[in-house]
């Protein structure tokens, strides 16, 4: 898929009336942002596609050329560089120096690292419980994300930079989320990015409520903190809109609706099923076995694994959660494999 | 069984929370009045369905259901039964719309709740209507039984009696007791109606099947074996009813298996429709011949018996009893007769096309036309066609029947049962043997109201009977009309072979969408018929053009193309005709117990058989038109639409390409060969375009400057950076990982706080908790102490200022204060930001005082002192790195004490220094990248 670094606008003059050109001509549209074919490479500009051409461009619309086909486009129409405005080069902005020098980083951390797996360096992290390969990857990728795209990649891209460094529990629910959706075939950046940030956030209500409650377990607390506590998504949410902060409503809605179970016995709007944005089930999700495997829940840590084979064989433990929703169930399960003699035992 | 119940399915395997149902149901189904049934085997469900009324069926195997659904579609449809899928996982929305297009009602979760499991099971149940129908029936199995019962008594009862007599009468052993076979026949029907509910006995019929066609290789050997038998003794006529029943069904069988090996004799050869009217006239007319034979055998015996006085009372019923078996099939054999194709006689052929006829003028006029083609194959053939035609075009109309006619399918039974009790007191009465051929003939009498000539047929062949030169003669007529019936199959099946011939030539897949074309409506069929006239007008003019010489290039075209239609439309009816039979004949050999019960119905009732054929192989189709329809629905069937479209495209091209300009052509074919790369939707650009002209963009940006305007935007546009206002979240990540923290004291949060503001804003920053017990505010922290600026000698002279000092605590709200900007006589004091005095406050010292509150309970106070002034934009970070904070300050109102303890005990001098080594120790950054 091209991005618009990947063009470079032309004017009709440039096409020297010629009928045939060895490279692909594109329409790119200003509003939407979006580079359209409109000539396939050594095919007759006919008048209807020229007609329809010139259309374009009274619209507002521009020609544009593959910067792949930059060479091709200017031997064979017999330009020199300079005379395209476009290909000029231009002062790129600090934050897309960094973007280029930690996409070449990326790539430097691929050759010397080797391709990243995520479900065999998910069983090496559970084994170990050091999950530093993983939030270390889930950086490198993460810094080379678009820093023209959205506020939320742009925070996303910041907070990555700033706190995905260590092994914590934050950062592992980070970048766990990060790679699950990516397994959802969530390749979309400003996606990734709403999950990036609602992970970082989604407890940001934990500053809003006592400190005990965050530092003793959920299932040890009286009555009335537990009600206290169940406000700490309405109270990040609270804190989000008076700080003021720009970020997309899909993330605010995934930070309010994290503990939101498809059952309907979430909170804060004990919302079902499809009410439930599915990333906020997923993201919940994997704070969940997280916080569980922490003992944050119960107060008795557990290895991951465990608590994955427990969400898998539906073990009414106190404080295990799986209502999830069966996609979402899925999704945690297949993190590892735990179809091992050991695990079924332990089970 | 229960009045008004309910008829619940349940097709197994069972999943776990289905088989919990099951249980649930079966408790409650006395109090709910619920018949379940559990079935094995998918065929048992077809049985069941043959017993009418509405159905729930719960299937929790999704191929089962599939299977389940797609045999049982129409009866399903027809009697608005429900059915419901057990799935562990949501079906596909794919595999969902096939189930539902199939008939499938709702599909349930297992891991939904057994309430609401049972709640549905319920709901739906109360839908359905009572199976009345079933319980009818069910009384009529029970007396059924119970009759079975009493014969089998009786029987048990004359064992040995009969056992007395096999050696002094061994002529009798050909007859049986006459009480047993009369009443046997006369249940044949609820037999068969047992043999379809209950598996068992079918399989101990086929037992016995097996011993008998092992033991007899023809239909004419019949006889000879049963005298064998006979001769070792009566006991097998003293075996059970069933096995009676099976005696009379093995020749159904016997004969069924003979055409089972015929057609594996010719298995390419497909079977025709009316190849099950040719089925079943064989096996009445087998049926008579044995009979026949048997009688012929007993009335010689009897006759030599005449002579002796010491006959006894028990032979002579059973020769009644023979009689009576034989009058009542003779009946049926009349009345088959009336309808059945008799290869030496030319009525029957006669009365069985203008049964055909008279059929077909009751349907639409335009199907004569197609007759009229199909005539022209041959008789036999156009009388296959049209039988199969027939059923195409009845069977919207038999969908809509079919309850009707299986209600009156079974109505019959009960008629039948009458007739036969009356045919049975006479019987009973009479008890000398002599009157008993007397008394056939005066049946007979009475019967030829059905059939003058076959009646006469029948009364020479009781003359022949008489003689053993006119068994032989009726022999070799037997032979005669089972070779004739031989050759005419023979022919038939040439014909076939020729069809089929022909067929193989043009492509499968052609031939199955032709199929489904035609299965898909008749209005298409009927458009591929007119197509077919129109392609032999275009033929008829064509020669005559040839005649002429003036025929055109392009007409050629489009009459070798039209010929083309014409003949795939030809074949479309041949196919069609072939698939059904084939559809219906797999059909058959899967029910035979449908055949059975079709049998019993010609036996009984005055249809003529053709018309009865007609219908079951209606019934037939019925069960294969849900593999029609899910093979219509199928891929093959759109592509092969496509490539009509295709074609229709090509002769679009080949006209335009005369009536356009070359350059025009070459434009066309140019685009149409980019097929294989990428196409490129012109409308699509042009109308986005269209919706870009009408924006505000266009006119704002064209207007003013024309395309300049633009060409700049789209330069900036690609390359804007986007630089985040964080608001303090960023930070927030660092607070929240401290708060998760154990080991950090809460002072240290505060510093972090602190130190960030500090840090990034200039602010100076005290935190203050205050005490419910002592109403005081004690200070937890303070930036001017901790990190020594000049601001210090501010915050000393303002400490010393206790008036201005202690109004801090007094502030419920956020203030910002600025103390140069006076107004009034009063410093300016301002809640929110930005406001009038913004601008000024970027270089002016600013105070904002924070108090912290629960509600209305008073937890604590930040004070910050910006020396430099503030840039309002950062109003909402400095408020939200405070409320960072809010947790620690709640727990000193929750715990309901003063954490200034806490806190000076932690809060020991540290330097900035330190700070920064304890935040950068928190991350120990590395740097991966």
């Amino acid at each position: 898929m091209y991005s618009e670094f990947d063009f470079f606008t032309i004017k009709k003059e440039n096409l020297k009336e010629k009928i045939i050109f060895p490279f692909q001509l594109f329409i790119f549209n200003p509003i939407h942002k979006k580079f359209s074919l409109i000539l396939n490479g050594n095919r007759p500009l006919t008048k209807d596609v020229d007609t329809l051409i010139d259309f374009i461009i009274e619209r507002g619309g521009m020609l544009a050329v593959l910067k792949k086909q930059r060479k091709t486009f200017l031997n064979a129409q017999a330009i020199h560089e300079s005379e395209i405005p476009s290909l000029k080069q231009r002062e790129l902005h600090e934050l897309e120096k960094e973007q280029a020098m930690y996409t070449a980083l990326k790539e430097i951390y691929v050759q010397k690292n080797g391709a990243f797996v995520f479900h065999q360096s998910m069983e090496q992290a559970v084994e170990s419980d050091n999950f530093t390969q993983i939030i270390e990857y889930a950086r490198v990728e993460i810094l080379t994300f678009s820093v023209c795209h959205s506020p939320t990649t742009s925070f996303a891209i910041h907070l990555a930079k700033e706190y995905l460094t260590t092994d914590s529990l934050i950062n592992r629910i980070v970048a766990i989320s990060y790679f699950s959706a990516k397994n959802m075939n969530l390749t979309d950046q400003s996606t990734l990015a709403d999950v990036i940030v609602a992970s970082f956030l989604m407890h940001l209500g934990h500053t809003q409520i006592s400190l005990k409650s965050s530092r003793i377990s959920y299932l040890s607390l009286t009555d009335s903190e537990k009600k206290t506590y169940r406000k700490h998504t309405i109270l990040a949410n609270h804190l989000l809109k008076r700080g003021a902060i720009d970020i997309s409503e899909r993330c605010k809605k995934i930070i309010f609706d994290h503990h939101e179970r498809s059952s309907g016995g979430g909170y804060p709007g004990e919302k079902i099923n499809e009410s439930i944005d599915p990333l906020a089930l997923l993201v919940g999700a994997i704070a969940h076995i997280f916080e569980f495997s922490s003992g944050k829940i119960n107060g008795n840590k557990q290895s991951l694994k465990s608590v994955i084979i427990n969400i898998k064989n539906r073990n009414f433990i106190p404080g295990l959660e799986f209502d999830f929703g069966d996609k979402m169930i899925d999704i945690i399960v297949n993190i590892i494999n735990t179809d091992t003699k050991q695990y079924k035992k332990s089970a | 069984m229960m009045e008004n119940a309910k008829a619940l399915i349940i097709i197994e395997p069972m999943s776990p929370p289905l088989r919990k149902l099951y249980e649930v149901l079966l408790s409650i189904s006395i109090e709910e009045n619920i018949d379940i049934t559990v079935i094995t085997n998918l065929n048992e469900a077809a049985q069941l369905f043959s017993m009418g009324g509405q159905f729930l069926t719960l299937v929790s195997d999704p191929k089962n259901c599939a299977i389940f659904l797609q045999e049982n579609r129409a009866s399903n449809l027809a009697r608005h039964s429900k059915t419901l899928l057990f799935t562990p996982k949501p079906l596909p929305v794919k595999f969902l719309d096939k189930f539902i297009k199939l008939g499938l009602t709702e599909n349930l979760l297992d891991t939904a709740q057994p309430k609401t499991l049972l709640f549905k099971v319920k709901l739906l149940l109360k839908s359905l209507k009572p199976n009345t129908l079933v319980e009818e029936k069910a009384e009529k199995q029970d007396q059924v039984i119970k009759s079975m019962l009493d014969l089998n008594i009786n029987s048990a009862e004359e064992k040995p009696l009969i056992h007395t007599e096999e050696v002094t009468s061994t002529n009798t052993a050909t007859t049986t007791d006459p009480k047993k076979k009369k009443i046997e026949i006369e249940l044949e029907g609820g037999l068969d109606y047992l043999t379809n509910l209950n598996k068992k006995k079918s399989h101990k019929e086929e037992s016995i099947d097996t011993n008998w066609s092992s033991r007899k290789s023809n239909s004419t050997s019949i006889s000879l074996a049963s005298e064998e038998e006979d001769k070792k003794g009566n006991d097998k006529y003293d075996k059970s009813n069933e096995e009676l029943d099976g005696y009379m069904r093995n020749k159904q069988v016997k004969n069924i298996n003979i055409e089972f090996s015929e057609d594996s004799a010719s298995k390419d050869n497909k079977n025709k429709q009316s190849e099950i009217s040719d089925e079943n006239d064989k096996h009445s007319k087998e049926k008579k011949k044995s009979i026949e034979l048997e009688l012929q055998s007993t009335k010689e015996k009897a006759k030599n018996k005449s002579v002796e006085t010491e006959e006894s009372e028990r032979s002579a019923s059973r020769i009644k009893s023979l009689a009576g078996i034989e009058i009542e099939l003779e009946k049926t054999a009349k009345r088959a007769d009336n309808g059945v194709t008799n290869e030496t006689d030319e009525a029957p052929l006669k009365s069985k096309k203008s049964s055909f006829e008279l059929e077909l003028e009751s349907q639409a006029k335009t199907r004569n036309n197609d007759l009229e083609v199909d005539e022209s194959n041959g008789n036999n053939n156009s009388k296959k066609q049209k039988s199969a035609i027939d059923i195409e075009l009845a069977d919207n109309l038999k969908k809509t029947k079919e309850h009707t006619d299986a209600n009156e399918t079974e109505d019959p039974r009960a008629q039948r049962k009458a007739n036969s009790e009356l045919e049975l007191t006479p019987s009973d009465r009479k008890t000398k043997a002599e009157l008993l051929l007397e008394q056939n003939a005066e049946e007979r009498e009475k019967n030829k109201h059905n059939s003058i000539q076959l009646e006469d047929s029948l009364e020479s062949q009781l003359q022949d009977a008489e003689s053993n030169q006119a068994l032989e003669e009726s022999n070799k007529k037997n032979k005669k009309r089972l070779d004739l019936e031989l050759e005419l199959e023979h022919s038939k099946r040439s014909n076939e072979d020729n069809e089929i011939e022909k067929l193989r030539k043009a492509s499968d897949d052609k031939r199955i969408v032709k199929l489904n074309d035609l299965e898909e409506s008749r209005s298409d069929r009927d458009k591929g018929i007119n197509s077919e006239l129109e392609s032999e007008l275009d033929k008829k003019k064509k020669n005559k053009l040839q005649e002429l010489e003036l025929t055109s290039s392009d007409k050629e075209k489009s009459k070798n193309e039209q010929d083309e239609l014409a003949e795939k439309n030809a074949n479309k009816n041949k196919s069609t005709d072939i698939e059904l039979t084939n559809s219906s004949d797999k059909a058959d050999n899967k029910k035979s117990a449908e055949n059975q019960e079709n049998q019993g119905n010609l036996k009984t009732r005055n249809k003529p058989l053709i018309e009865l054929t007609l219908e079951s192989s209606k019934k037939k189709n019925t069960d294969s038109a849900s593999s029609i329809d899910t093979h219509m629905r199928s891929k093959e069937s759109t592509s092969k639409e496509q490539d009509w479209s295709q074609k229709n495209n090509h002769k679009d091209i080949t006209l335009k390409m005369v009536s356009k300009s070359s350059d025009e052509i070459d434009l066309k074919n140019s685009s149409r060969k980019d097929n294989g790369e990428i196409t490129i939707d012109y409308r699509a650009l042009r109308e986005e375009f269209n919706e870009l002209g009408k924006s505000n963009y266009k006119s704002s940006a064209l207007v003013e400057g024309k395309n300049k305007e633009v060409s700049d935007l789209v330069e900036e546009s690609p390359h804007e950076v986007i630089i985040l206002q964080a608001n303090g979240f960023d930070f927030a990540v660092n607070i929240i990982n401290q708060y998760y923290n154990t080991d950090i004291k809460s002072v240290n949060i505060i510093k972090s706080v602190a130190y960030k503001l500090f840090n990034e804003e200039k602010a100076l920053s005290v935190f203050y908790s205050y005490s419910h017990k002592t109403n005081e505010h004690k200070e937890l922290f303070s930036s001017f102490t901790e990190y020594p600026t000049t601001s210090l000698e501010f915050w000393n002279q303002f400490k010393l200022d206790k008036d201005n000092f202690e109004s801090l605590f007094s502030y419920s709200m956020s203030t910002w204060i600025c103390r140069e900007i006076k107004e009034n006589n009063s410093f300016w004091k301002d809640t929110e930001l930005p406001s009038w005095a913004t601008q000024e406050l970027t270089n002016k010292p600013v105070e904002f005082i924070y108090p912290f509150f629960d509600g209305l309970d008073r937890m604590g106070l930040g004070y910050l002192y910006f020396p430099d002034g503030i840039q309002p934009k950062n109003e909402k970070k400095i408020i939200v790195l405070l409320e960072l904070l809010r947790g620690i300050f709640l727990e000193t109102i929750q715990r309901q004490e003063n954490i200034t303890e806490e806190i000076t005990i932690e809060t020991e001098p540290t330097k900035v220094s330190n700070v920064l080594n304890l935040i950068g120790g928190f991350f120990n950054r590395k740097k991966t990248g």
